[in-house]
């Protein structure tokens, strides 16, 4: 009985881990994969298949504050899984191409709105594994020892795979301002041409 | 104002989701429960079943399969298990008891059931009583609560009124429950290779199949939800392919969106 007494302690003290880390980290987790995927639905069931594996593998979960990168590293996976899944590249610029603002009342809210999607149609051009280290450190905000961590690199490789990524994603957002300038210039163009 | 200059004070400020995580939902309790109880039924680790690949195809049946108040028709028998992936834990030495249907792992039928007893799936407060385990003659391992050294398996066998264990908590209604409950086995046991054959059962073809079997079973009376194109039935994209979530307790039979299998 005492053998069983300690598997039924240790059956407890599995579930309180888990629902500490659980607590500490939900809101990190959604809003990770709320930053990458295309709809809140799409969010959560990364998150339920994140938190899943979690509990599955328990006794693999770092103690204390390495839980979260653990749990990055995991929503990654299982982020890329489910876009391979769908068989389609979630692209959330595309998306926020597509999305009109239910409220357009006034300029500066029209201009954060191009702002954002000029950004993140820049983001959504560059490639994943710059895309998501742009992520982690501007967006999660963690510090390069956390990302090396999630992605599997040095924490140096990070520092200069940054540097470069942040230069390129400078590089394509200038790129989209110039493509909308031209569009604008072609615009009035055509609309010239059919007046006459 | 952004500095224009900075792509990275660009991209801060084009965060979809604001560091500021006091603006995330809080952390789902729901989620929590379905995650903790979903692992009553699938081990941690891997089963130790002799044909991996069938019992991991077995799965997500198996998830959905709750037989409350099913009594099992069937005469106990102590032969072998024919049905190794599955175990049926009663929660009373009597067929017609409250049954939690779970998949076999390899800490074996009474130490699965157990747990059940003790995460309070099964009984009240987490107390495990002795438990006996017998076979189905429909090949499935079975546990009941019984008395140390009372031979359970026997008297279940020879139809003595069972007398160890608590009362059931669901009873189904007696008349003709049996062979209402020995058609939904049927139907269970015709309808699930079906969709464990493929790795992405289409939802109206899933649909079709559950009501071809339903009744086949005679069991045409039943209701089936979703996979029909109903509104807000959950399909989508991410989610094309059909599981089954079998509520033999309500004569429901739902269609559960899910991506595809790997």
């Amino acid at each position: 009985m005492a053998g069983e007494d300690r598997a039924n302690e240790a059956d407890g003290d599995d579930l309180r881990r888990f629902q500490a880390v659980y607590e500490a980290n939900y809101r990190a987790i959604f809003a990770y994969a709320r930053r990458r995927a295309a709809s809140t639905s799409d969010a959560q069931d990364a998150v339920a298949e994140t938190f899943t594996i979690a509990w599955r593998r328990l006794a693999e979960i770092p103690e204390a504050e390495a839980a979260r990168p653990w749990l990055y590293g995991v929503a990654r996976r299982v982020m890329a899984n489910q876009r391979r899944a769908n068989q389609r590249r979630i692209d959330l610029p595309a998306r926020l191409r597509g999305h009109q603002p239910a409220s357009m009342e006034f300029e500066g809210q029209v201009a954060a709105a191009d702002e954002r999607r000029l950004v993140l149609a820049a983001l959504g051009r560059l490639r994943d594994a710059d895309q998501e280290l742009l992520r982690l450190a501007v967006w999660e905000e963690l510090p390069h020892r956390e990302i090396a961590q999630i992605v599997g690199c040095s924490e140096s490789s990070v520092a200069v795979r940054l540097h470069r990524a942040r230069n390129r994603l400078g590089r394509e957002i200038e790129k989209g301002n110039r493509g909308i300038g031209q569009r604008d210039m072609g615009g009035h163009g055509r609309r010239a041409e059919g007046q006459l | 104002m952004i500095n224009t200059n900075d792509p990275l004070e660009r991209l801060r400020a084009a965060n979809p989701v604001p560091p500021d995580l006091s603006t995330v939902p809080g952390a789902d309790p729901a989620l929590f429960n379905r995650i903790v109880s979903a692992e009553t039924v699938v081990a941690r680790k891997p089963a130790a079943a002799p044909t991996p690949r069938r019992a991991r195809r077995l799965v997500p049946a198996l998830l959905a399969t709750s037989l409350l108040g099913g009594a099992v028709a069937y005469a106990i028998l102590k032969n072998d298990v024919t049905k190794p992936h599955q175990v049926a834990c009663y929660e009373t030495a009597a067929l017609e008891a409250r049954t939690e249907l779970i998949r076999a792992d390899e800490r074996g039928p009474l130490e699965a059931c157990a747990d059940l007893w003790r995460r309070g799936v099964l009984g009240q407060g987490g107390e495990v009583p002795t438990l006996a385990e017998c076979v189905l003659d429909s090949g499935v391992a079975a546990v009941f609560p019984a008395r140390p050294g009372d031979d359970v398996c026997r008297r279940l066998r020879s139809g003595t009124v069972p007398s160890t264990g608590p009362q059931p908590t669901t009873r189904p209604p007696a008349e003709n429950q049996s062979d209402v409950n020995a058609r939904f086995l049927a139907f269970r046991d015709a309808v699930v290779p079906q969709f464990l054959e493929t790795r992405c059962m289409d939802p109206r073809t899933g649909a079709a199949i559950v009501r071809r079997e339903l009744a086949a079973a005679g069991l045409a009376d039943w209701t089936v939800l979703g996979g029909e194109g109903q509104a807000g039935d959950g399909f989508s994209p991410a989610r094309p392919c059909a599981t089954l979530d079998l509520q033999p307790e309500r004569r429901e039979i739902v269609l559960v969106p899910t991506p595809p299998r790997p």
